[in-house]
């Protein structure tokens, strides 16, 4: 059977600029599945960088909490990738007032979540990508991290790094002040951020544009400066800003009303303003966070999404 | 077409369980498992996730098996070719009555070695890195292990592969720039191999050099023999680097992991200091032979576990793999020093051929992949013979010259790709 | 009753000091007042001021006393003592009833042993067994004691925070009603002086406002009410939730159930020869400030070196 057949399409489900998604089923099991279709030809340098990526790197990493790469298949007009069929993302549930998040909740995503980024970032893989809207729900619960069309293996030292990378709200200091040595510490500022997220229930720091976003974020976290990280001033757009003061543990409590000390303690290991101060995925596995009560909530039991789509 | 399949893996009984426990961890891993897991997930299970693992590690035997299946096939392309032809001329009679001479299996691992050394220097020429380069050549080996070069020509494919792989490992290279470079390439002669490449890939990208590997055991090797003379363990590692150079145009990718590589490479320079540092990791008390002067031994030295928060249910995991894959300090050694050894000797049976010999596979191939051509040349040779037949040895050697992409192209190339 | 009017430490009466307050400890209670205790028992523990008991009593065991009668105060002391730590509830049984009636048995034993005086150091012995055999079972017990007492205490105040708001919404809704009187006696009594189109507009205007108003507050209402009781509902499933995990992690939590080598293959070193890439990150500040440590490449490498050395591909592959 060639193998298009393997897999029947039902509905469009989204169009983006170089992919259309559908959902559909598995002929042979029934399995719901989800087919990206990335167009290929019209592009001058062959086949796009980003969908290159993904398959590179969905291929290598098979993980509990990283969206599975069941199959890739090419027809003369698309490059098809199959992927497990996830229903949502954690930015609708996020953002859908209906539903109620429990700290046993929050912590269950964080602790999925961290497990699927200890696994990339073990094997040498940057994400530089992650937001709540690449980060899916399966129907059991489970959250998948997605969407590596940006992600990058660790290479040599004298490697050069784009620093245009991870969408605004969740890029790390040192990526807004041009570096292009970073590290894997720029995906865990990212988790600190969308921890914050969970944890309000709205975007922690939303900048206007890049100019802003530095305001945002340091009025949020503090200025970094030469005292609380040294070296900043060499980075190549690092520019004297104004200096706002780092927040005191009694304001943070003040912003995160239902956090306890723990989560407090971890969130601050994430959102370290020194990338070399910053925690990694290990050791914020081992956070007291994980195992003080409230225990993690069952991925089956997590909230689910109330709104149907339009 | 494709197709990505999480094999099942045939493992020995001494690793049966482990492979068991592996397969039922992967499938019920749950946020928090009411159950202890039963296995850790070692590194080396790590490798065996990889794709390189999964769909490009083969046993002598496969591999070999592979490669005649695919000259089969390309034998019966070949032919079908030869059915096709329209006699409209004698020649064309001729070549349709007698077939083309098909490319043996020998041939064409000759002229694929042969490109793939090529294809490093094409490389050089770009200036691309070590990985961008070793990458292009483990396209290419992987293209011919899914089809003959009497299908496709191996000269546009390794350009192809130089291409994607530039792409593929963060050294990108637009197709201006490229075809700018290299007269009588055209973008759509690169693009039109890009989606045959990537099937003949299965898509898989990503590929573990011994690099990497290599220069760990560089660094591991100055912290379990501190006294090591750093400048002789540094000329060893620059040494041994050539050698995995040379593995690359060999089938060591595929029959043994990046890192029995590297090691392999490392023993082949100094022998000594690897026996000595496996000895040593592995805790086995070897008996002291010589040469071993300038290597000093410090007997204090001991591997210091890294200590992390351990719980209790962690330790008695541990127990219970011990006691799953128990070898001793002398086996392990000997088990790896077999591969070691094993190995070395297949990164010199990489193929090497000379210029000539592949001139004369090439021009075989071409008249695999267009039989017109051979009528072509059969009716020239008339031509010429109806003449002087002195002139005829120089006529046929001008005939050659104006075929078109034939030798010349490639020696141009060859010239070319000798710039630095 | 003079028994309560004066102190037989101090003699002190409720004359000479109204606020007299009287304070019992358990070791012996014997009543003293609160600043006897104070004067007596602050430089340390030492022997109960009454003529015949010779228990040597600390300050802070000093409790006020909860009933008239002392011996159901040490009655119930005593029992607080026993269940402190046997504290297995029934749900703790799952169903084993004889079990659970066991335990309880076993409980009223030991609480009447104490009370007796009967095979009291056996009894002792027994307690302090337990407590050292099930302290993990005991602390996570209390702690779930504790979580139930807070999700309590939140519900509530839940319940609490919902009855103002009910209430608010009621008042207003009231205040509207009336308006909305008011206004139609406006209109009558507008009517009976004259007919003016224009003002009954503008009164029937009002009313409509008003009108809509309080079918918006209704609204409101209802979507309080609703939003409470699924918060209630939330919170109960959550408990519910908690306690079926309680049930079944009798196993601490794993946060990589599994997913990982414990002991690294090698030993990092601080520093490694290598003057290229030890130059290159040096001399580059930009390393530095982005957070690049150079032992996080070498521990990559190292690591690589060690995944997949023990596979033998040959075998493994074979068909």
């Amino acid at each position: 059977m060639p193998l298009p057949l393997n897999y029947t399409l039902d509905q469009k489900v989204g169009e983006g600029t170089y992919a259309v998604v559908y959902l559909g089923k598995q002929t042979l099991t029934g399995r719901q599945i989800a087919v990206k279709q990335i167009k290929t030809g019209g592009f001058k340098d062959g086949l796009d960088m980003s969908a290159l990526r993904e398959v590179k790197y969905l291929q290598e990493l098979r993980h509990e909490n990283i969206i599975e790469l069941v199959d890739v298949y090419a027809t003369p007009e698309n490059l098809n990738l199959v992927l497990e069929f996830l229903p949502y993302d954690l930015e609708m549930l996020i953002r859908d007032r209906e539903v109620i998040f429990t700290p046993g909740d929050v912590k269950s995503w964080m602790l999925m979540f961290l497990r699927g980024l200890h696994h990339c970032h073990r094997n040498g893989i940057l994400h530089r990508d992650l937001k709540p809207n690449n980060l899916l729900i399966s129907p059991s619960g489970s959250l998948k991290i997605a969407d590596f069309g940006l992600a990058r293996s660790l290479g040599l030292p004298d490697e050069r790094l784009t620093s245009n990378v991870v969408t605004r709200w969740y890029r790390a200091p040192e990526l807004l002040f041009g570096s292009i040595h970073y590290t894997e510490a720029v995906d865990v500022w990212a988790a600190g951020i969308i921890f914050a997220e969970l944890m309000l229930r709205t975007p922690y720091l939303p900048g206007a544009d890049d100019a802003d976003q530095l305001i945002v974020t340091f009025k949020a976290l503090g200025t970094p400066t030469e005292s609380n990280w040294p070296g900043v001033s060499n980075l190549p757009l690092y520019d004297s800003i104004e200096v706002f003061s780092q927040p005191s543990r009694q304001e943070l409590r003040n912003r995160f009303l239902a956090a306890t000390e723990a989560a407090l303690d971890m969130m601050s290991q994430m959102v370290e303003l020194d990338p070399s101060k910053r925690n990694d995925t290990t050791g914020l596995l081992l956070q007291k966070y994980f195992v003080e009560f409230p225990l993690p909530t069952e991925p089956e039991l997590l909230p689910k999404r109330t709104k149907k789509e339009t | 077409m494709s197709k990505v399949v999480f094999e099942s893996e045939f493992l020995p009984i001494t690793t049966v369980l482990v492979s068991l426990f592996t397969r039922v961890f992967l499938e019920e891993m749950s946020v928090n498992d009411t159950k202890p897991t039963t296995k850790r997930v070692s590194n080396d299970d790590l490798y065996r996730r990889s794709s390189q693992y999964r769909v490009w590690s083969f046993t002598s035997e496969e591999l070999q098996r592979r490669r005649q299946d695919n000259n089969l096939n390309g034998t019966k392309v070949v032919k079908q070719r030869v059915d096709d032809l329209e006699a409209t001329t004698p020649e064309l009679q001729e070549v349709k009555e007698s077939g083309v001479e098909p490319i043996t299996v020998d041939e064409e691992a000759k002229i694929v070695a042969y490109y793939a050394r090529k294809a490093s220097d094409v490389a050089h020429f770009f200036k691309l890195p070590t990985q961008a380069r070793a990458t292009a050549i483990s396209f290419l080996k992987k293209f011919f292990l899914m089809h003959s070069v009497m299908e496709y020509h191996p000269l546009n494919v390794m350009y192809s592969c130089i291409f994607l792989a530039a792409k593929s490992e963060n050294s990108f290279i637009g197709i201006k720039t490229f075809t700018g470079a290299m007269p009588k390439l055209t973008p759509e002669s690169i693009l039109e191999n890009e989606y045959p490449i990537l099937e003949s890939l299965q898509f898989t990208l990503l590929c573990q050099h011994p690099f990497r590997p290599l220069y760990g055991f560089y660094l591991d090797v100055q912290a379990v023999l501190p006294k090591a003379d750093k400048s002789r363990l540094g000329q060893g590692y620059d040494r041994a680097r050539k050698i995995v150079n040379e593995s690359l145009f060999s089938d060591t990718c595929f029959l043994y992991t990046p890192p029995q590589i590297a090691l392999a490479a490392l023993w082949e320079v100094d022998s000594v200091v690897v026996e000595r540092y496996l000895a040593r990791k592995f805790g086995y008390k070897k008996k002291k032979d010589d040469g071993l002067a300038s290597v000093k031994e410090d007997p204090s030295e001991e591997p210091t576990d890294v200590k992390e928060e351990n719980t209790e249910e962690e330790t008695k995991l541990d127990v219970q793999e011990e006691e799953i894959k128990a070898k001793t300090p002398e086996q392990h050694y000997n088990f790896i020093m077999t591969i070691v050894k094993k190995c070395s000797q297949h990164i010199h049976e990489a193929l090497n051929p000379s210029l000539e010999e592949a001139k004369i596979i090439s021009t075989k191939v071409h008249f695999c992949l267009e039989p017109k051509k051979l009528a072509k040349k059969l009716a020239k040779q008339r031509l010429t013979d109806a003449k002087t037949p002195e002139v005829s040895v120089s006529l046929e050697a001008e005939s050659l010259k104006r075929e078109p992409d034939s030798d010349v192209s490639l020696r141009e190339d060859l010239k070319r790709a000798k710039i630095d | 009753m003079s028994k309560n009017d004066m102190c037989p430490v101090c003699k002190t009466d409720r004359y000479l000091s109204p606020s007299l307050k009287f304070l019992i400890n358990p070791e012996c209670y014997h009543k003293i007042c609160d600043s006897c205790v104070d004067r007596i028992f602050s430089l340390g523990p030492t022997k109960c001021p009454y003529a015949n008991c010779n228990k040597v009593l600390r300050k802070n065991k000093f409790k006020t006393q909860t009933f008239e009668d002392l011996g159901i105060e040490r009655e119930t002391d005593l029992r607080r003592k026993v269940l402190s730590v046997y504290n297995k509830k029934e749900e703790d049984f799952r169903g084993d009833l004889e079990g659970y009636n066991k335990y309880l048995e076993e409980i009223e034993q030991m609480v009447d042993n104490l009370i007796n005086g009967v095979d009291v150091e056996e009894t002792e012995n027994k307690l302090k067994q337990y407590e050292v055999l099930n302290k993990q079972q005991i602390s996570a017990n209390n702690t779930r004691k504790d979580q139930e007492y807070e999700n309590f205490i939140r519900l509530q105040n839940m319940e609490k925070q919902f009855k103002l708001e009910k209430l608010r919404l009621d008042k207003q809704m009231k205040q509207e009603e009336d308006k909305m009187v008011q206004l139609s006696r406006m209109e009558m009594i507008d009517e009976l002086q004259n007919s003016s189109v224009e003002a009954n507009t503008a009164i029937d205007n009002m009313r409509q406002s008003i009108l809509k108003k309080s079918s918006a507050r209704r609204k409101q209402r209802d979507d309080l009410e609703k939003k409470f009781l699924l918060e209630k509902q939330a919170m109960m499933n959550d408990l519910a939730a908690k306690e079926a995990n309680d049930e079944t992690t009798t196993i601490p939590f794993t946060p990589f159930n599994g997913d990982r080598e414990l002991e690294p293959r090698f030993n990092l070193l601080p520093t490694y020869y290598d003057p290229i890439y030890n130059k290159l990150v040096q001399e580059d500040s930009i390393f530095n400030a982005s957070g690049y440590k150079i032992e996080k490449f070498f521990a990559r490498s190292i690591n690589e070196a060690f995944t997949g050395l023990d596979c033998i591909i040959e075998e493994e592959k074979a068909f």
